[in-house]
């Protein structure tokens, strides 16, 4: 699954390269991106290669692709679909991601999982890790309460501020 | 930990003062009876820790008259022999804690932070039983090797913390090069090779409060001083030392001098100026055996083959795989 941030960056890429178009088959979803003719250069960047987190693409980028095609399933849907619970109960927590990174439920690949739905935490239980680079960010809860939705599939991708676990406060 | 196991700390620690006076007058004799006065332990207390550091690799000429006079030293990262090569004002390698044997010296410099162990100390050991790799993997830790964590302590902002670990690249890199001249190359992210075969890898850990670092624990591993012919056979293919490349033996010690060196001003710069890994792509883009080869990427999200073609300055790395894709990849092992 990708996330917003590297769909950005695809564009970025495409943008900056003399490909015309690019197609992505991923397990969970097909992505297609394609330039507008030669004649019709869409977009005037001016800037050298920006670092990945530079907000000035955002804007740009969408008007150099019409109609970018993204077809997603599962995942990244599930946080829409139950807005009500997540918009007004304010008893429960949202752990989200500190930086980008591949999440990781448990230690290591054969052990279990740093906590399952149900699992009651303090603020210093460690509920997951996102790597980056080698780097593992042992992320805790910051609060007391129970685990009781998990946003996040083990070995996935994670953006910056992303929601990965839902805490009931106790 | 074994009863066998010795551990030595900061100065203050008897033993480290024992060796401290010896080591400051190396060509005299020192009696039992000075270093019991000026360490405020017994006589007996000290003939005990010199056998200790006797069991380390230390070597004593010792007369039950004149004393004792201090005749080899180990090439081991006693505090006091580091002490020797960290300037006045430098963090890394301020305060070194040293094992003959641990676990994991991630591990323990874990328990370190938790004593609030300054920013810069390193914890290090002569061997270690359970190595630690990505995602569990083991990393073998035999003596010879230089194992070691680097505790740092500073407020940086948690997005960029992934920087550390290819500033630690760098600067192993660099401390190499000047004490060896070997040919290393860094393989994407961070680990470095020789001759194609592994001889380092990183693996730092870190706990941030909110969006802020509270401290990151880097582990080096370093397959210096190791005999090519100690490898195990499944290993052969993958590592190397640089020993097994090296007509001199190598010394942790000079290694180890030169890596803090350059790691205090790596760290500085990131600490103080904002300078991260932006800083040094240049450097480690002439010194990536990544960029330009077909490689395959097994990522958490599934294995990517293509032609690595950039990094950027957040460490990501892109792959143009054979239909003309770029793939941007954060994280995963990149095999040949």
């Amino acid at each position: 699954m990708l996330k917003i941030g590297e769909i950005r960056e695809l564009i970025r890429l495409l943008d900056e390269t003399s490909l015309s178009e690019i197609t992505l088959e991923l397990d969970d979803m097909k992505l297609y991106l394609k330039k507008p003719g030669v004649d019709a250069p869409a977009v005037v960047t001016s800037a050298p290669v920006l670092p990945a987190a530079q907000p000035a693409p955002v804007a740009v980028a969408p008007a150099a692709v019409p109609a970018p095609a993204v077809s997603a399933t599962a995942a990244s849907v599930a946080p829409a679909a139950n807005p009500a619970e997540s918009a007004v109960d304010e008893n429960v927590h949202i752990v989200t991601a500190p930086m980008v990174g591949t999440f990781y439920r448990a230690p290591a690949p054969d052990a279990a999982p740093f906590v399952e739905r149900g699992t009651k935490v303090n603020p210093k239980t460690v509920v997951c890790i996102v790597e980056a680079m080698k780097l593992m960010n042992e992320i805790e809860a910051e609060v007391t309460g129970e685990v009781v939705d998990i946003l996040v599939e083990n070995g996935q991708l994670v953006e910056y501020g992303q929601p990965l676990f839902k805490i009931k406060l106790a | 930990m074994g009863t066998d196991n010795i551990r030595m700390t900061e100065t203050g620690d008897v033993r480290q003062q024992i060796l401290e006076v010896l080591l400051k007058e190396r060509d005299a004799f020192i009696s039992g009876n000075e270093l019991s006065q000026r360490t405020g332990v017994s006589r007996t207390a000290v003939w005990k820790h010199i056998k200790a550091l006797e069991t380390a690799g230390f070597r004593f000429a010792s007369s039950t008259r004149v004393g004792y006079r201090l005749t080899e030293v180990p090439d081991l990262l006693f505090p006091a022999l580091v002490a020797e090569r960290v300037p006045a004002g430098q963090h890394i390698g301020r305060k070194v804690v040293w094992y003959s044997e641990v676990d994991s010296t991630n591990r323990v410099a874990a328990d370190w932070v938790q004593e609030n162990a300054p920013h810069g100390t390193v914890v290090t050991a002569e061997t270690q039983t359970g190595g630690k790799g990505r995602r569990g993997r083991g990393w073998f830790s035999p003596a010879g090797g230089l194992w070691l964590s680097v505790i740092f302590r500073a407020p940086i902002p948690v997005r960029v913390a992934a920087d550390l670990t290819l500033l630690t690249s760098v600067a192993v890199r660099r401390a190499i090069v000047q004490e060896t001249g070997l040919p290393v190359q860094i393989k994407w992210p961070n680990d470095l090779l020789l001759h194609g075969k592994k001889i380092c890898g990183i693996l730092a850990e870190i706990r941030a409060d909110g969006e802020t670092l509270q401290h990151a624990v880097i582990g080096v591993g370093l397959n210096s001083n190791i005999p090519a012919a100690a490898f195990p056979h499944a290993l052969t293919d993958y590592a190397t030392s640089l020993a097994a490349y090296s007509d001199q033996p190598i010394s942790n010690l000079q290694l180890a001098g030169r890596l803090f060196s350059e790691l205090e001003q790596l760290f500085q710069g990131l600490i103080l100026h904002g300078q991260g890994f932006g800083h040094v792509l240049d450097e480690w883009r002439a010194a990536s055996a990544t960029l330009g080869r077909r490689v395959r990427v097994q990522t958490p999200q599934g294995l990517v083959e293509g032609v690595a073609t950039d990094i950027n300055a957040g460490g990501i790395l892109y792959v143009r795989q054979d239909n003309g894709l770029v793939v941007p990849i954060h994280s995963g092992d990149v095999l040949f």
